[in-house]
């Protein structure tokens, strides 16, 4: 029996000390709620009028706006720039192929005026006429340099067939004939005379 | 009131607004949809073209630098019917500078087509006339359409017109060259195109691609000779009634062909004019039987293998049999006793017959392998023909051939041919590579082609001893025609029957004469060769006088002094 009432006693402190402390969170409830109404009358205080908002936006609205502009100015002007100059590109390349078939045409005009038929017929017209051997004239002047003439033939020729010559020596000859002189002398004349030509 | 305006207001703006949207969508999906690569070529194929950048032809000139074939511009002069403002100024302009009707000009403006083809090529005097006209004040000849053409000139016009060839265009229209240097040199002369693409959008545009240009060819040929042997030519061609005729001129000593002339010819600057000659080139792929020229062959081999010497004795009986075949001489007669030169300057078939017996097939064949008989000489010229020689062993090679061969029969060369083997003779036994590119030139770049010996078929004796006894049986025999005074000449004249089916045409010949000079230091050999001359058929009283006096202009031309002058000089040498 006295258990019990000794169990009694002791909820009955426990029931009391979790009373006190609900009331101390009720009273740290309040004190924030206050304390949150009175922030709420801070910020009410501060909130900027409508017709600023509208300026700030508009202003940033006007920025962007100038920002596009400068940025497009730019670009049209290098736009334009660049159209110049491709138009000034395909002006002058028409030039220069205008000015290539011209000087081809003047070249051609030229050859045509001193082709051998005009050049006959006005030398005939002056009163000139072929030389017969016997009208030339040669005069030895002593220790004049004269022409020596070709140069010496390289050293490759093949000996005389022999009179008894078999079909070996004869297909030689006719070999050499085949090899394509040609051949060999062009061999490397294509890259020589294209080099120049390639990369430019 | 108010609120409906405003109503109305908003809708347009959400309209406005919708619409630009729908624009910012739309151009968004093709720069980035599915659909990209579509719309991206579709936009390339209005701004840009691709086009091939072709170089300039390469020229051709002579020994001397002087023009033979170069670029001029041409054009195609057509009408855009649409853009056509005053037609009676077209019409007008157009008839003074083309020779067409009015009533062709007004059919092409009336047309529905986009383009109407008016004429091409025209000259570049005509279209210089026309661009004058679109300047003129108070002449509107817009929708006329004038576009350049790139054109092959040979200022010469005919001269050397074979041995060059001329240019003509592809399916693609690109030029092409035909036949001779054009021909042959094609891939040096066009240079190397390059593909492109050329912006019409000026934004994009870049400078044009720039292609290896074409390469300049100097030639040999010397355009002074060549002139002179093209009058002579044409002159011998009418004077004895020929079909046809060619020269050749060579310097035996470097083989650089010097001239070389086919007639009848033809104007490559309008080749689709008139029917092309056949063969175009005569030179080098009209090949012929040679008939007795090829006797200095049959000499040389016969001297050089030992069997015989000038003045080895022979009996002329006026016939030969030789495989079963009767051989006579061109008149059918018995020379009697002569020597080897007299053999030569009587032209004897049947001494030759003899020769060629005695040497053997083997050995006479063999030398006219080492000649280049048969075999093409391999000269820098299109359409080069090889001829033809029947060697023991072949199919349709008889006993007899041995003996008709010796003077020039059953065998058949080509003019080129048998001046490269002649020149052997000429130039102390050596044969010389014949060619005629002198130097190719492009910027700064050239290459100088070097001479080339093609071999040495007989000894420089033999061959010195058979310029001798030629000389002197043209000095004492029938073809006196062909000296020159003050110059000591060779040769050997030809009149070759012409082969039919069945046999060989009776009544006319292949005249020929093959002579070179002077003969210590010949600077000259030259080949004649009339076709079926009617004046006379004997190559003696035709192509000898030919070469004559083609001889006689030469060693003018050529500033070559006379024999005497030349001791005398070589003797003042220090």
């Amino acid at each position: 029996m006295q258990q019990i009432l000794r169990r009694k006693s002791m909820l009955g402190q426990a029931r009391e000390t979790v009373s006190r402390v609900v009331e101390g969170l009720k009273d740290e409830i309040d004190t924030m709620q206050m304390d949150i109404l009175q922030s709420n009358q801070v910020l009410r205080a501060f909130k900027q009028a409508p017709w600023r908002i509208q300026t700030q936006t508009l202003a940033w609205f006007s920025i962007l706006i100038l920002a596009t502009l400068v940025v497009g100015g730019l670009y049209l002007a290098v736009a334009s720039r660049a159209g110049n100059a491709g138009r000034d590109l395909q002006y002058y390349e028409q030039q220069k192929t205008d000015l290539v078939r011209e000087n081809d045409r003047l070249r051609a005009q030229l050859a045509n005026l001193r082709n051998m038929d005009h050049m006959a017929a006005r030398a005939l017209a002056l009163g000139f006429v072929p030389a017969t051997p016997e009208q030339v004239y040669y005069i030895a002047v002593d220790d004049y340099p004269i022409d020596p003439g070709p140069a010496p033939l390289p050293v490759t020729v093949s000996a005389p067939v022999p009179a008894t010559a078999d079909e070996a020596a004869a297909a030689a000859l006719v070999a050499r004939a085949d090899q394509g002189w040609l051949t060999q002398s062009l061999t490397g004349l294509y890259e020589t005379v294209f080099s120049s030509g390639e990369g430019e | 009131m108010q609120d409906t305006i405003f109503s109305r207001l908003r809708w347009v703006t959400g309209g406005m607004a919708l619409t630009a949207l729908l624009i910012v969508f739309q151009l968004v999906r093709i720069q980035f949809g599915s659909n990209t690569g579509y719309f991206r070529d579709l936009g390339d194929e209005v701004s840009q073209q691709p086009r091939e950048f072709a170089p300039a032809r390469g020229r051709i000139f002579d020994r001397d630098g002087e023009l033979l074939a170069t670029n001029d511009v041409q054009y195609e002069v057509g009408i855009n019917p649409n853009f056509v403002i005053r037609p009676d100024d077209v019409v007008r302009v157009l008839t003074e500078a083309l020779s067409l009707s009015e009533s062709e000009i007004r059919t092409a403006i009336d047309s529905d087509d986009r383009y109407v083809l008016i004429a091409r090529p025209v000259s570049a005097e005509v279209g210089e006339y026309i661009n004058r006209a679109q300047e003129t004040d108070g002449v509107n000849i817009s929708g006329v359409s004038l576009t350049p053409i790139d054109h092959r000139a040979y200022p010469g016009g005919v001269l050397g017109a074979g041995t060059l060839g001329f240019v003509g265009y592809n399916q693609l229209n690109n030029q092409i060259g035909y036949y001779g240097v054009e021909g042959f040199y094609n891939d040096l002369l066009s240079g190397k195109s390059v593909q492109g693409i050329q912006q019409l959008v000026p934004f994009d545009t870049e400078p044009n691609p720039v292609p290896a240009q074409g390469a300049d060819l100097v030639l040999t040929l010397d355009r002074d000779i060549q002139f002179l042997v093209e009058g002579i030519l044409r002159d011998a061609v009418q004077r004895y009634g020929a079909e046809s005729g060619t020269i050749v001129v060579m310097d035996p000593q470097t083989g650089e062909i010097l001239a070389m002339a086919s007639d009848p010819s033809f104007d490559p600057n309008n080749y689709g004019a008139a029917t092309l000659p056949e063969p175009l080139n005569a030179g080098v792929t009209g090949q012929y039987e040679p008939g007795s020229t090829f006797k200095v062959l049959t000499m040389a081999a016969a001297l050089d293998s030992g069997l015989v010497t000038p003045n080895t004795p022979f009996t002329d009986n006026g016939v030969i049999e030789v495989g079963g075949a009767e051989i006579r001489n061109w008149d059918g007669g018995a020379w009697g006793a002569v020597d080897m030169t007299g053999c030569m300057r009587h032209s004897l078939n049947v001494c030759m017959a003899y020769l060629s017996t005695s040497m053997g097939a083997n050995t006479f064949y063999d030398y006219m392998k080492a000649f280049g008989i048969g075999s093409k000489t391999n000269v820098d010229l299109s359409a080069e023909s090889p001829g033809h020689l029947k060697v023991p062993g072949d199919t349709d090679w008889y006993d007899s051939d041995l003996g008709t061969n010796s003077f020039g029969q059953g065998v058949a060369v080509t003019p080129l041919q048998l001046l490269t083997a002649i020149g052997a003779v000429a130039n102390d036994g050596v044969m010389m590579q014949p060619h005629i590119l002198k130097e190719v030139r492009n910027g700064d770049a050239s290459h100088t082609t070097s001479i080339q010996p093609l071999g040495q078929p007989i000894t420089a004796d033999t061959a010195r001893t058979l310029s001798a006894m030629l000389a002197t049986s043209l000095e004492t025999g029938e073809a006196q025609d062909a000296l020159v005074p003050g110059y000591r000449i060779a040769g050997k004249t030809g009149t070759a029957s012409i082969p039919v089916p069945g046999g060989y045409d009776e009544t006319q010949t292949i005249a020929s004469f093959v002579g070179w000079g002077p003969i210590d230091d010949p600077k000259f050999l030259v080949l004649v060769r009339l076709d079926r001359p009617s004046a006379s058929i004997w190559g003696s009283e035709t192509a000898a006088p030919t070469f004559g006096v083609l001889a006689q202009r030469l060693v003018v031309l050529m500033q070559i002094p006379p024999d005497d002058v030349r001791v005398q000089m070589a003797a003042t040498q220090p």
